[in-house]
Parts: structure tokens; C-alpha cells; sequence
């Protein structure tokens, strides 16, 4: 018995010399994933933004990209309004999707996760397919996107992008400190002294990652806009397609790049909330 | 076109039946010749919905497999076709110069080619050496619209004759781009008369019309739209053009030599339409900013289906895209037009072209390819299926025209009450002996109902003429006679047929056309239509403009609440860092206190 014992852990131990599973080597494919589609994409965005292409074909160092954008009033303009609905589209979900999830997560009122899920379920059906079926349902109602293009447009980003704030801020309310709320009433807040003071610095983290699943994802978006403005209002993601699509690669790149910064920006600003509070309350979801 | 639906039904059962073929050809590609061939989406007779065709007594179930098995019964060689599509020429043209895979035939639109000529990516074809069906089936007009496209691409600074881009390429469909519109649905929105609408549509400024604010949609395509914008900028010049040549008469109909109009008029619309210089593009661009007002919008493939569901009333539209719009609102009882407005337009062709990298066995297998496209069978498969219209004439096209569009091939149904042999000959022998019997009972003969039509003549003599068989021509007469019996280049149309309506409106006399004006622009429209060349070097001014015309400025609205949104963000964070440092501060305070 006792020397099978032996055998078995002399085997393990040659095969230990070649090779010992270590948890973090589940992370291998992932990581190759990630060089291959997010790094390196992301470098390739970085070259072109800063070259030119030479009259050999060849690329040169340039700052031909840059100067095209920030000289373009259009290209500047598109950014500011893109920016504006991202903003807008921000404060609109969250105004509307902060009382849905508070309701949703008050057990008095919601006995049931079934509710939860249909309020989330429009994330289930393609967004193309929702945004013609938006696209049917506001002309019915008489809302054309030719005639009022920011109208149509900023309804149809309210309704795609709904479920993603009620979502996160539905498991960070879930999860709010019942007890201290209860502390706040019998030390004598008001109701709505309770709410300032308690409720909405709880959830704060649940607010910010809702607000970073709206606000860039917006900017970029152009199919919603496309097809609801009926083309008539153009969003940084359309024109940086169209820059690409016209094989200017340098000028689309560039703009991708001031993206990926606002991005960073974005990520920088939330970081605080995200790292004080957020550990244990469901907001690290997305 | 009704007939064309009942046939395609039949014929695609047929294609099921078929349907096996189509796996084997993988196995081929082994032994034999593979061609890598290039083509727009849904522009070839292929695929589940083919249609299929027959060459004397073979039968063949598409395009592709027909064309390996009717080498492989001819020459006993193995080919094999990898068929790959792509949905715009732009994405095209970045796919080819960034990818690896290398085609043998690639077919891009006119500019495109060009373009793509110009930067030395193709090699000459040669198609009156290499590809004689096209040489003797496409007519002397789309020639030399082909031969009018040229660029040094040798860059010796002599643009020859070998430089031209019919030597580059193996012209496929052609077409215009006009209005197409919703009589009905306009007159009632804007409660004005049906006449005045379909009059309105004969001319590019209406789109401009406050009259008829949110009806049209427009591409969201910027050559397309550009060339929208030119025609109607340089309006004045045009009509002066018109006026000055002493063609046209005053309602810039042709009334003078077609030759004459071909050779002299054209080169003026051609100018004029192919402007892109700084300040041409700059004008147009007033003009398109003032047109985005008073559109319904810009579409990208929604077009014919809101013209088809009645959500707008004109729509910027191809030809072939037109076609199939009239085609499918017919069956649902709504009745649309297409028109090319007076002052002309736009005709535009894709044709096949050959990368430098097509050599070997390969090229003359692709230059088989082009020839076996350009068979007049396989042509009308082609046509049948994609709704554009064939490069190719001939015989086989002539009586494809005349089922679809001749109104005594209806005749013939009636007298003959099922489908019999289409050609012309039998028609004739049918409807000679035949009686119609009208709705009401009565009969008459054949000529007593042709009067009752009323039908229009349409010339299509620059389509046809020199395409024909000695057979055919001996059908007739006296082949230049003045009526469709006599002159083959002449056909019937009527309203019922998908042909010209006929209507006046304040004492002038119009013509409305439909699927047969789409698909075959009549003769005398053909000198005011331009080919709208690769913009080159001006691209970028195009680029900005379309770019300027695209994007908005932020409503006064809009920029009130966003200052009010950064104010109030700006005020908040004010106040909750003043609050920590404040709450800290008492903190500090009480702890202080404490302490003591």
C-alpha cells in the first residue's frame, strides 16, 4: 500500500518537472486574445493616427491627422454634439432608470426577480432589429426623424440603453445597508434628507457604472442615430467610419484615437468612486 | 412584369431539383482551374433563388455551376468558381489593398475601375480579342461610353487608345439614377393634383421644393448625392446648353440628329457633371444643405421599402432599384414612377475587371468566365435575377424585352390563354389567326385591339442596332420602318405592360415611365446622360463637403442645456468637495475636542 503511494507521487513528481498547473495559466487564452484584438488594434490605431502616407506608399511620421481635426470645424462640431447626446443620453437613463431599480430592488414592492428580467429584456433582441421596429413605431406617432432628428435620436438611445443602467443599478440597491437606512430615520432625517444623505452616496457606485455603460458607448454608436435621424445627425462614430470607408486612414484613425482618449478620461474620473466603495457591492457587474 | 414572377416561381422549383450540383463542385477544385471571382452582393444568377438557363439543349441550374459544366462538357476541363461578394466598392477597394486574397475578376462600379485602372491594379483585357460575345453582342453606344473613360496608366504623359477603359474592362450591367415617386401618395399629403406631381417630376429642383417638404429620401452615398446637387446647381448652364445646341426643343426634348446630340451635347453635360473643383464643390454643397432641410432623409438600403410601404413619395434611386420597387408595390396596388428629369442625369455601368495577379490557366479560364457572362442566355439569367439591365443585346435579350414589356406578347396570353413559344415569329403566327375576346364579351381582331391600346413607340435603336441576327431582321419588312412591325429596333409599350403613361398638365403634353423606361431608357434621353468619372485628386474636397453636408451644428436648445448639464456638474462637485473637506474639518474639530 504504502509503496503505491510512493509510486503514484514519483510519477506526479517527473511529470511535475515539466509541467506544474498553475491557476493563472487559465488566464493564457485570454491574454492571447487580448494582445491579438485589443492590443494590437489599438497600436495599429496609434501608428496610422501619427503618419501620413508618402507618396512611395510607405508611412511617415506626421502630424497631418491631428492638424486636419483640430483645424475642421465639422470634425470638432460632430464631437461636441456627440458629446451632448452622450451627456443628455447619461442623465435621461439615469433619471428614469434610477427610480425603476430602486422600486425593482424594495422587496415590498417587487416580490418577484421575473419583473427584473423584463425590464432587461429588450437586451435580449438585437439592437438593429429594435431600432427599425423604433424606427416604425415613431413615424406611427407621427415623430419623424428627418424633421425632428435629435427628437428621434435621443428616444431611441433612451430605449437602448435603459436596461443597461437599471441593471447595474438594480444589484447595488439590492444590496444597500437596510439598517443604516433605518438609523438615518430614527436619528431624524427627513425622507428626503434620508435619501440625499444615505441612499444616493450608497449607490453612488451603481450610478457611476451605469453612467460609463451609457456615455461612450452613445458617442460611438452611429447605427441608432443613422437609422432614426434618418441620416441626418452624424455622431463621431459615423463620421470616423465614413473617414475609413474613404480610405482615409490616418484622419479616421486619429479621431478613433481621441475615442480611445476620452475613454481613458472617462475611466480616470470614475475611478475614485469605484475603488472607495465598490468592492462588495455588485457594481464592478460590467 | 407579372410574367417574370409566374416564370421565376416554375424555374425555381426547378433550381431545387438542381440544388445537388452545387456541393459537387468543391470537389473539382483539386485537379482543375479555381477562379476567385469578386462580385457585389446579389448580382449574379446564383444561389438559393437562381433561376437558371439553357444553352441550346443543356440546361444549366445557375450562373456559376453552369458555367464549370459547360466547360467541363466542352473541354472536358475541371473549373471551379469561389464566389465572394462585398457591399460597397469603397470597402472594396480598402479590402484589396490591405488583404491577401488575390481575385482573378473583381466587378466594380464605373469610378471605381477607374480609379483602380489609374493605380495600375488591372491588366488589359482586350475584349474584342479575348471576349467575343461581348464583342459582338454589347452595342456600339455602351462601347463608346466605355472608350470615353481613359487615363495614362502607363505614365508615359500620351493617353492612347490602349489606355482607354474599355480595353480594361468587361462592361456587366448599366443604368441611371432618376426620381422615383409616388404620384398618389404626394398629391394627397399636399393636396395638390396628381398631374402637377408627376410634372414636378421631371425635374431635379422639386426635391428642392418647399412644396414637397419631408416627402423624398435621398442616398447616404456621397458620388450619389453629389451628383444630385450638380444637377442642380449648374441648372442655368445646362438649360442653356440645351438651348444654345439647337437639339432640344423647349422642353429639352430631342428634336434634332442623335448622332449629332451624342457627339456634340454630351461632352457639355459630361463637364458639367463631373465638376469637382474647389469652388464647384463649394457651390454644390450650398445647394445640398438647403436640399437636407427639406428631405424626409438620407437612406442607405431603407428606400425601397419605405417607397414600397408609402412611408415617403420620392426616393433618389438606381435604375435597377427602381424596378424591383415597382415590381414589388405593384403587388401590393400601389403605383409608382421612375423618371430621369428633363435636364438628364446620371448613367453609371459596373463592369468586370482583372487584377495583375489573374495569370496563367487561371486568366484564360477568367476571360472564358467573362465570355460565357456575356452570352446573351446567360445574360437574360442575369437579368432576370438581379433586375438591372444587361450590357448585352441580341436576340435572346430582344425577346426577353418584348415578353416583359410588349403589350401583344399580353395579347397573346389572352388569345392563347397559356404560355406559349415566346419568339417573335410565333407570336405573329399566333395573334394573325388569333380573336381577342374583351372582358365584355365581344371579339375583335388583332389590329381592332392594337388601335383600342393606344400604345406608345419606344426607339431603343442605340441598344439593339447591330446586335441582332440576319434571322431576326428578316422577320421584318422593311427593317427600318416606323413601326414596331416593321423596324426591330422599335417596341410597343403600354401602361398595362409596365410601360408610359401618358397625361397633360397646363396645356403641355408628359410621359411617365416605369419598369421599361427604368430598365431601357428610351433613345432620345440617352445625349443628356453623363458618366460621373473618379473624382482623383478632388476627392477630398468631395470628402469635406459631403462630411460638412452630413453633420449639424448643436441647436440652440441643445446648447443651452448642455451649459445648463456642465454648470450644474460643475456646481455639484464644488459642493460635495467643499462638504468632505467641511465634514473633515469638524472631524479634526470634534476629535480635538475630545482629546481635551
Amino acid at each position: 500500500m504504502k509503496s503505491k503511494t510512493n509510486a503514484n507521487t514519483a510519477r506526479a513528481s517527473g511529470m511535475k518537472r515539466f509541467f506544474t498547473f498553475k491557476r493563472k495559466y487559465l488566464a493564457i487564452p485570454y491574454f492571447l486574445f487580448l494582445v491579438l484584438f485589443v492590443l494590437i488594434p489599438i497600436l495599429i490605431i496609434l501608428v496610422y493616427a501619427f503618419t501620413d502616407t508618402a507618396a512611395d506608399g510607405s508611412l511617415v511620421f506626421s502630424f497631418n491627422a491631428l492638424v486636419s481635426f483640430f483645424t475642421s470645424p465639422t470634425k470638432v462640431n460632430v464631437l461636441v454634439v456627440s458629446l451632448f447626446m452622450g451627456l443628455l443620453n447619461t442623465i435621461v437613463c439615469l433619471l428614469l432608470g434610477y427610480p425603476i431599480a430602486y422600486l425593482l430592488a424594495d422587496k415590498k414592492v417587487n416580490t418577484n426577480y421575473v419583473l427584473v428580467m423584463l425590464f432587461v429584456m429588450p437586451m435580449w433582441i438585437n439592437f438593429v432589429l429594435r431600432t427599425g421596429a423604433t424606427r416604425d413605431v415613431l413615424s406611427w406617432m407621427g415623430i419623424y426623424g428627418g424633421q425632428h432628428p435629435y427628437i428621434a435620436t435621443m428616444i431611441g438611445l433612451v430605449y437602448n440603453y435603459l436596461p443597461f443602467t437599471i441593471l447595474p443599478l438594480y444589484t447595488t440597491m439590492i444590496k444597500l445597508d437596510k439598517s443604516q437606512i433605518e438609523a438615518a430615520k430614527d436619528l431624524g432625517c427627513n425622507k428626503a434628507q434620508t435619501f440625499l444623505l444615505n441612499i444616493l452616496p450608497q449607490s453612488v457606485p451603481g450610478l457611476v457604472s451605469a453612467a460609463e455603460m451609457v456615455f461612450m458607448p452613445t458617442m460611438s454608436s452611429y447605427v441608432i442615430s443613422d437609422t432614426l435621424s434618418e441620416g441626418k445627425l452624424t455622431l463621431f462614430g459615423n463620421i470616423i467610419y465614413l473617414n475609413f470607408s474613404q480610405s482615409m486612414w490616418n484622419e479616421g484613425s486619429f479621431m478613433a484615437m481621441i475615442m480611445l482618449v476620452l475613454i481613458a478620461i472617462s475611466m480616470l474620473l470614475t475611478r475614485r468612486f469605484r475603488v472607495d466603495k465598490s468592492q462588495q457591492r455588485g457594481a464592478g457587474l460590467w | 412584369m407579372a410574367k417574370k414572377f409566374n416564370r421565376s416561381f416554375a424555374l425555381s422549383a426547378l433550381t431545387l431539383v438542381c440544388l445537388p450540383s452545387l456541393s459537387s463542385c468543391g470537389n473539382n477544385a483539386k485537379s482543375g482551374v479555381v477562379l476567385h471571382v469578386l462580385n457585389c452582393e446579389d448580382y449574379i444568377d446564383a444561389g438559393a433563388e437562381a433561376e437558371g438557363f439553357s444553352i441550346g439543349d443543356s440546361e444549366f441550374s445557375d450562373v456559376l455551376t453552369g458555367f464549370s459544366d459547360y466547360i467541363k462538357a466542352k473541354e472536358g476541363k475541371d473549373v471551379s468558381i469561389v464566389y465572394d461578394t462585398f457591399d460597397t466598392n469603397e470597402t472594396m477597394y480598402s479590402s484589396l489593398k490591405t488583404g491577401k486574397t488575390s481575385y482573378d475578376l473583381i466587378c466594380p462600379s464605373d469610378y471605381m475601375g477607374q480609379k483602380m485602372m489609374k493605380e495600375g491594379m488591372l491588366q488589359p483585357i482586350d475584349p474584342d480579342a479575348n471576349v467575343p460575345s461581348y464583342s459582338e453582342y454589347v452595342p456600339d453606344y455602351l462601347k463608346n461610353v466605355m472608350k470615353s473613360i481613359k487615363a495614362d496608366v502607363n505614365g508615359d504623359g500620351i493617353i492612347s487608345d490602349e489606355e482607354s477603359f474599355y480595353n480594361y474592362s468587361v462592361g456587366y450591367m448599366w443604368g441611371t439614377l432618376g426620381l422615383l415617386y409616388n404620384p398618389e401618395k404626394m398629391a394627397s399629403d399636399k393636396g395638390i393634383s396628381i398631374e402637377e406631381v408627376m410634372a414636378d417630376m421631371t425635374k431635379w429642383d422639386s426635391a428642392w421644393d418647399h412644396k414637397y417638404y419631408s416627402e423624398a429620401s435621398i442616398k447616404d452615398s456621397m458620388r450619389d448625392t453629389y451628383s444630385m446637387g450638380v444637377m442642380h446647381t449648374f441648372e442655368e448652364e445646362i438649360k442653356s446648353n440645351l438651348a444654345s445646341s439647337g437639339l432640344f426643343d423647349e422642353n429639352y426634348e430631342l428634336t434634332g440628329d442623335w448622332e449629332e446630340a451624342v457627339n456634340n451635347y454630351n461632352p457639355l453635360i459630361t463637364e458639367i457633371f463631373n465638376r469637382s473643383d474647389e469652388a464647384s464643390v463649394a457651390k454644390v454643397k450650398e445647394a445640398l444643405m438647403s436640399l437636407k432641410q427639406n428631405i424626409f432623409g438620407f437612406e442607405v438600403d431603407s428606400g425601397k421599402e419605405d417607397m414600397v410601404k408609402g412611408l415617403i413619395g420620392m426616393n433618389l434611386a438606381w435604375s435597377g432599384d427602381a424596378v424591383f420597387s415597382m415590381d414589388t408595390a405593384d403587388g401590393v396596388g400601389r403605383r409608382i414612377y421612375y423618371s430621369v428629369p428633363e435636364t438628364g442625369g446620371n448613367v453609371w455601368f459596373d463592369g468586370w475587371v482583372m487584377p495583375k495577379s489573374c495569370t496563367g490557366e487561371n486568366k484564360e479560364y477568367a476571360l472564358k468566365f467573362l465570355d460565357f457572362l456575356s452570352t446573351p442566355e446567360v445574360a437574360a439569367a442575369n437579368m432576370n435575377y438581379i433586375g438591372y439591365t444587361s450590357f448585352i443585346a441580341g436576340d435572346t435579350i430582344l425577346d426577353l424585352i418584348r415578353q416583359w414589356y410588349d403589350p401583344r406578347t399580353d395579347a397573346m396570353f389572352v388569345f392563347q390563354e397559356e404560355e406559349g413559344d415566346y419568339d417573335y415569329e410565333s407570336r405573329n403566327e399566333g395573334m394573325e389567326e388569333a380573336t381577342y375576346v374583351s372582358p365584355d364579351g365581344g371579339t375583335s381582331s388583332w389590329e381592332e385591339y392594337a388601335k383600342e391600346g393606344d400604345w406608345d413607340v419606344v426607339d431603343l435603336t442605340y441598344m439593339f442596332s447591330g446586335t441582332l441576327s440576319d434571322e431576326v431582321l428578316e422577320d421584318y419588312p422593311s427593317p427600318l420602318g416606323d413601326t414596331p412591325e416593321t423596324n426591330p429596333y422599335l417596341f410597343y409599350s403600354s401602361e398595362d405592360m409596365s410601360g408610359y403613361t401618358t397625361f397633360e398638365y397646363e396645356g403641355r403634353e408628359y410621359k411617365a415611365g416605369r419598369q421599361f423606361f427604368a430598365q431601357y431608357p428610351p433613345q432620345d434621353i440617352i445625349p443628356k446622360l453623363a458618366i460621373m468619372q473618379d473624382y482623383g485628386e478632388n476627392n477630398k474636397y468631395v470628402l469635406a463637403m459631403w462630411q460638412d453636408v452630413k453633420s449639424n451644428n448643436l441647436p440652440l436648445a441643445g446648447v443651452i442645456v448642455f451649459a445648463v448639464i456642465l454648470i450644474s456638474v460643475a456646481v455639484l462637485a464644488t459642493v460635495i468637495f467643499v462638504g468632505k473637506k467641511r465634514q473633515h474639518a469638524v472631524k479634526v474639530a470634534r476629535r480635538k475636542g475630545l482629546n481635551r
